[in-house]
C-alpha cells in the first residue's frame, strides 16, 4: 500500500459495489426519478456496499454540510431574481438595453441578450433569468421577425450568463467544495463571463446575416438613452451595490446578497410596483427553488467523501496521465467529460462530484485551481442549453409551449460559439487569471 | 376543525417558509447595518441566518414534493399515456419516500446524539438540537406530503384519469 501515490504503480480497481449503485442511478434518471432521490439512492448505497465509511455519515451532512454561511446567498440571489421580476424593474432594464443597441442591426437580439447580461449582475441564478427575460421578450423578438424556437434558444442560451457573470451560485458552491473564497472567484469570472455575453451576441448577429430575422432598425438617439438610463436608474443601482460591495471587500457575497434584496424590495414598495400582499408569494416561490437546489448539494456531499474514500480521484488522475503525456490533450479530455456531464446533469450535483475529482488532475498538469473552476463552470455552462436536460430549454419551453427539441435545434449554433469560448478561457489563462 | 386542517393543509410549508426567509434577510441585514452604524457586529447574526436557512432547505424540500417541483429528466414523459405518466410519478415518489425515511432515520439519530451529550452551539450556547432537529423536521413533513401524493396519483391511476403535473416552477 505505500506505493499508492507513486504513479506508476497505483491502478484503480473498482467492483460492483461502484457499478452496481452507477447502473442504478443512470436508470433512475432515465425513468425520470427526481435528481436529488437519484443522488441520495446511490450515496447511501454506495456508503452501504463499499463500507469506506460509516452510513451515519448521512445523517451528518444533511445538517454539516449546508452549515455555510456562504451558501445562504444561493436563497437570496434568487429572490433578487424574482424581485426585480415582480417590482416590474426587469422591464426598466430591458429599456436601458434597448436604447444603447436596439438602434444597431439586429439590435432587440442584442437587447435581449444584453438585458439577460444585466439580470446576471444582480440574480445568481439561470433559471430565473432565463423565465424573467423570456417572458419580457420572446414575444417581442417574434414580432421583430424571429421564429418562435429560435427567439426562445435566443433567451435560453443568453441566460446561460447568470451563472457565469457574477454573483453566480455556481461559483459559490465550486468555492464552497473546493475551499476557494467565492470574492476571488467573482473577480475571475467576470471577463470569462463577459466574453460568454459578447459571443452570444455575435452569434446572434451573424445568425441574423444568413437568415435574415431582424430587419426593422429602431434608430439611435443620445436622448432615448439618457432617458432610460434615467428611467432605469433604481434599477441600475442594484448590480453596483452588489458587484461594488463584493470587490471592494465591504460585503461578503452573502451580505451583498441580504442588501440587495432589501434594496429592490424597498424600491418596489416606494415606487408601489409591489405591495406587502404581494410577499408570502414571493418568499415562497423562491423558497421553493431554495429547496429544489440544496438537498441536491446535501446528497451529492456524502457520495463524493465516498468516491474520495475509494481513492477515485487519483485513479482518475492515472488513467488520464497513462494515456497521454500531452497537458493540451488532457485539457481537451476534461472539457470533453465536463460537457457531456453537463448534458446529462444537472449542473450543481457535477460541481459537488466531479470537481474534486478532477481537481487533482488540473493541479498534476500544473493548471491553476482559479483557472480550472472559470474552465469547470464555463464548461458546464453549455449544458444549460443542451438536450436532454438543459435546465434553460426547460424553461423557456415551459414557458412558450414550444417543444423543447424544436428549441434545441436552434440552439445548436450557441452550443458551438459557447464551446469555442470555453477552449478560448482553458488554453489563455491570462483571462480567468488577469484581476488576481 | 375542517377548514383549519385544510388551511395547514394548504399553507403549512408556505407559512414556515415566509417566516424562515424573512428571518435569514432581516438577521443578515440588521448585521450589515450594525457593522456600519455601530462598527460592531455579533456572534449570534450568523448563527440565527446559518440555521433559518437550514430550515429553509428542508422544509422547501416539503413544500417542491407538494408542488411537484423537482427537478428530473422528464425527456420519457412525453411518450406515455396518462397511465403511464401516473406509473412513473409514483415511482418517483416511492423512491423518493425510501431515501426520505432514511435520511429522517440517520438524522434522528444524530439529533438524539447530541441531545445525548448536550452539545450547544458557538455563539447562542443554546443546545445544538434546536437546530439539528430542522433536518428529521423536513424529512417527516416530506414524508407526509409524499404519502398524500402516492394517494392522490394511485387514485388517478385507478381511474385513470389524469395525474397531477406539478406546478411550474417559475409562474
Amino acid at each position: 500500500m505505500e506505493y499508492l501515490y507513486q504513479q506508476d504503480t497505483f491502478e484503480l480497481v473498482l467492483g460492483w459495489e461502484f457499478y452496481l449503485p452507477l447502473l442504478f442511478a443512470v436508470i433512475m434518471i432515465i425513468l425520470a426519478v427526481p435528481v436529488w432521490a437519484v443522488l441520495g439512492v446511490t450515496s447511501i448505497s454506495m456508503l452501504y456496499f463499499s463500507d469506506v465509511l460509516p452510513l451515519s455519515l448521512l445523517g451528518e451532512s444533511l445538517f454539516d454540510g449546508i452549515d455555510a454561511f456562504a451558501l445562504i446567498a444561493v436563497p437570496l440571489f434568487i429572490l433578487t431574481g424574482d424581485v426585480l421580476v415582480r417590482t416590474g424593474l426587469s422591464h426598466k432594464l430591458l429599456d436601458v438595453a434597448e436604447a444603447l443597441v436596439g438602434g444597431f442591426r439586429s439590435g432587440f437580439g442584442t437587447a435581449t441578450v444584453l438585458v439577460c447580461g444585466f439580470f446576471a449582475c444582480i440574480s445568481g441564478s439561470d433559471a430565473a433569468g432565463a423565465a424573467g427575460v423570456g417572458r419580457m421578450t420572446i414575444d417581442r423578438l417574434v414580432e421583430q421577425g424571429y421564429p418562435k424556437p429560435y427567439a426562445c434558444a435566443l433567451v435560453a442560451s443568453g441566460a446561460c450568463t447568470g451563472i457565469l457573470i457574477p454573483p453566480s451560485i455556481a461559483y459559490i458552491i465550486i468555492g464552497l467544495i473546493l475551499g476557494i473564497s467565492a470574492s476571488t472567484l467573482f473577480l475571475a469570472a467576470i471577463i470569462p463571463g463577459l466574453l460568454v455575453m459578447v459571443t452570444i451576441m455575435i452569434t446572434n448577429v451573424v445568425m441574423n446575416r444568413i437568415m435574415g430575422y431582424e430587419n426593422a432598425s429602431q434608430g439611435f438617439s443620445f436622448k432615448r438613452v439618457w432617458k432610460a438610463i434615467y428611467d432605469g436608474r433604481y434599477a441600475l443601482i442594484v448590480p453596483f451595490i452588489i458587484l461594488g460591495g463584493i470587490y471592494t471587500g465591504i460585503f461578503t457575497p452573502t451580505e451583498a446578497a441580504a442588501v440587495a434584496v432589501v434594496t429592490t424590495i424597498i424600491i418596489g414598495l416606494l415606487q408601489r410596483t409591489i405591495t406587502l400582499a404581494d410577499f408570502p408569494k414571493m418568499l415562497a416561490s423562491s423558497a421553493k427553488v431554495n429547496g429544489v437546489i440544496v438537498p441536491i448539494i446535501a446528497f451529492s456531499l456524502p457520495l463524493a467523501q465516498t468516491l474520495a474514500a475509494l481513492e477515485v480521484p487519483q485513479g482518475f488522475v492515472f488513467a488520464m496521465t497513462s494515456m497521454t503525456d500531452s497537458e493540451t490533450i488532457i485539457i481537451l479530455m476534461m472539457i470533453l467529460i465536463l460537457i457531456v456531464a453537463g448534458c446529462v446533469m444537472e449542473t450543481t450535483p457535477n460541481i459537488v462530484i466531479l470537481a474534486p475529482i478532477m481537481l487533482p488532475l488540473a493541479q498534476e498538469i500544473g493548471m491553476n485551481e482559479i483557472h480550472f473552476c472559470i474552465m469547470m463552470v464555463t464548461s458546464l455552462g453549455v449544458g444549460f442549453i443542451t438536450p436532454p436536460l438543459g435546465l434553460n430549454l426547460f424553461v423557456v419551453s415551459g414557458l412558450t409551449g414550444t417543444p423543447i427539441l424544436k428549441v434545441a435545434a436552434k440552439a445548436v449554433p450557441y452550443v458551438l460559439s459557447m464551446f469555442f469560448v470555453v477552449l478560448l478561457l482553458a488554453f489563455v489563462p491570462e483571462l480567468s487569471l488577469w484581476a488576481l | 376543525m375542517r377548514n383549519i386542517l385544510k388551511a395547514i393543509d394548504q399553507n403549512l410549508e408556505r407559512w414556515l417558509l415566509l417566516v424562515f426567509y424573512s428571518l435569514i434577510v432581516m438577521t443578515i441585514g440588521s448585521e450589515v447595518v450594525r457593522r456600519f452604524g455601530l462598527s460592531y457586529s455579533s456572534i449570534w447574526g450568523e448563527e440565527i441566518a446559518r440555521y433559518a436557512f437550514i430550515y429553509l432547505v428542508w422544509i422547501g424540500v416539503a413544500a417542491a414534493v407538494r408542488d411537484r417541483a423537482h427537478i428530473r429528466i422528464d425527456v420519457l414523459m412525453q411518450f406515455l399515456t396518462p397511465r403511464g405518466k401516473a406509473l412513473i410519478y409514483l415511482l418517483g415518489d416511492f423512491v423518493m419516500l425510501a431515501v426520505a425515511l432514511l435520511a429522517l432515520f440517520y438524522s434522528y439519530e444524530t439529533l438524539m446524539t447530541s441531545i445525548k451529550f448536550g452539545s450547544v452551539t458557538h455563539g447562542l450556547r443554546i443546545p445544538q438540537a434546536w437546530f439539528l432537529a430542522a433536518v428529521p423536521f423536513g424529512f417527516t413533513l416530506t414524508c407526509f406530503r409524499l404519502i398524500q401524493s402516492i394517494l392522490r396519483d394511485w387514485g388517478d391511476f385507478r381511474g385513470g384519469r389524469p395525474v397531477f403535473e406539478g406546478e411550474r416552477l417559475f409562474d
